[in-house]
């Protein structure tokens, strides 16, 4: 009776396509270690912060003693020379990015510093010979926002916070160019981000009218996943329009609670851009409290 | 031998085992799935699992029973955390159409399509058990080990979701002419 559902399950699973799961499943665990170890030392830091609060809320109490020697009280401040630096535009190209950070916003980052470096974005070199930031001109860039505009979804997710962000734009001609918007999220948002990016993509913006336009459409499908960071999708985009169809990749980066978004034009290579993630991902690494 | 030593031999040993049980792994996850993407990363995230207790594991020869547990397990939790999203309009798995099921060029494709649609709208427990008792030829008791509930969950569960099956795809038996593919 049951034998034929077996036969066609055997079948089914016959058409998977065999990977190589092994490097994926060291970077999976190694990753994991470290998000323990993180997760350990911030209890045992809190743990020894209420501690010692007790201690000293009932050494307090138990004694008359007036308060802590001028000796103890500077041992636990911070001098301005150790206070966290904001850093700012890199000196060599001051107006090819823009960075914000949200006023008021909560501190994301162990640091305490929300804000997003130049150093943790692309550079020129990372992408190829004769790419040079330049300034950011026109509107919506095709960012990811703006795409599900399209489809009726937004980005980021709702409910997410995003605490600053900033943007650069690097090109070699007028056709030859890669956009990179960074944003920093609350704890645990940034990987939801991509999740996120994922569902819609395969989902309900799988295909989307550019401006609303029928006649010019765009068709992504995900190449590839967790090609670096935390985790990442490799996404190619086919748009069809008077032109042609040209194809394009965007890529999607998850780094602790940074998410960067890139988006290529003018032919890159699929090669390319896995060098390009990996270099995207390095660079924001630096600019988070985690191991690469 | 010195720690690191120590644990690139263990990576060197932990990597053979996973290019040796990937495949069998994948194609448990497919059908669990219904997707390439979600199989590998299912299968991935057990790996990690593995890799993490390696030592203990590969010394008692349980890996591969370890890394399935985890994989079903993980499955459930991940259903559980993605089920608003896999009933999003469009992506809610749909009998294939008539006129292209007519088209198809043989019955083999159109019974691994309408399968792996029936598939994904069962519950994720109904799937895991399914898996397990055809796919895997795993007996009533092992399914309910793996799974981590009773014998008599397994069985109401097979049940249900052979019923369910027929409910949701009755061409599942009529391709071949014949009744009796779930039945």
């Amino acid at each position: 009776m049951t034998d034929r559902l077996r036969m066609a399950m055997q079948d089914l699973a016959e058409q998977v396509e065999i990977v190589d799961l092994a490097a994926r499943a060291l970077r999976t665990s190694r990753r994991r270690r470290m998000r323990r170890i993180v997760t350990a030392s911030a209890a045992a830091a809190t743990a020894l912060v209420l501690i010692s609060g007790v201690a000293y809320a009932v050494g307090g109490k138990r004694t008359t003693q007036p308060a802590p020697r001028p000796a103890d009280t500077a041992s636990v401040s911070r001098s301005p020379s150790a206070a966290p630096t904001e850093p700012g535009p890199a000196p060599s190209s001051p107006d090819t990015a823009t960075g914000s950070t949200k006023p008021g916003s909560p501190s994301a980052s162990p640091r305490g510093d929300t804000a997003i470096p130049a150093s943790a974005m692309l550079q020129g070199s990372d992408i190829g010979p004769n790419y040079r930031s330049r300034p950011i001109e026109g509107d919506d860039h095709g960012i990811l926002a703006m795409i599900f505009s399209y489809c009726g979804a937004t980005f980021p997710q709702p409910g997410s916070t995003e605490l600053a962000s900033r943007s650069t734009f690097i090109s070699r001609d007028a056709q030859h160019a890669v956009l990179q918007r960074t944003a920093r999220y609350r704890p645990g948002e940034a990987g939801q981000a991509v999740q996120h990016v994922r569902t819609m993509l395969t989902g309900q913006c799988a295909v989307i009218s550019n401006g609303g336009n029928p006649g010019d459409q765009s068709r992504f499908l995900i190449e590839a996943v967790d090609i670096a960071g935390n985790s990442a999708l490799l996404i190619r985009e086919d748009r069809s329009n008077d032109a042609g169809t040209t194809r394009s990749y965007r890529i999607v980066i998850e780094q602790y609670d940074m998410f960067t978004e890139i988006r290529t034009t003018g032919g890159m290579e699929e090669f390319d851009v896995y060098g390009m993630a990996r270099s995207a991902s390095q660079r924001m690494c630096e600019a988070t409290p985690t191991l690469c | 031998m010195n720690p690191s030593a120590g644990s690139l031999v263990g990576d060197d040993e932990f990597v053979a085992f996973v290019r040796a049980r990937t495949p069998a792994l994948l194609r448990s996850a497919t059908l669990l799935t219904g997707d390439q993407h979600l199989a590998e990363d299912l299968v991935q995230a057990a790996l990690a699992r593995t890799h993490g207790s390696w030592r203990r594991l590969h010394a008692s020869g349980n890996a591969e029973a370890y890394t399935r547990r985890v994989m079903y397990n993980l499955q459930v939790s991940w259903w559980r955390r993605r089920r608003v999203a896999e009933v999003l309009p469009g992506t809610e798995p749909r009998p294939a159409p008539s006129h292209l099921r007519i088209g198809m060029e043989t019955d083999a494709i159109a019974l691994r399509l309408t399968l792996r649609e029936a598939l994904l709208r069962l519950t994720r427990r109904q799937r895991a058990v399914l898996v397990l008792r055809f796919y895997e030829d795993r007996t009533e008791p092992e399914t309910a080990e793996i799974l981590g509930v009773t014998v008599g969950t397994v069985k109401s569960q097979t049940a249900k979701a052979l019923a369910r099956l027929r409910a949701v795809a009755p061409e599942l038996a009529e391709l071949h002419g014949t009744k009796g593919v779930v039945g």
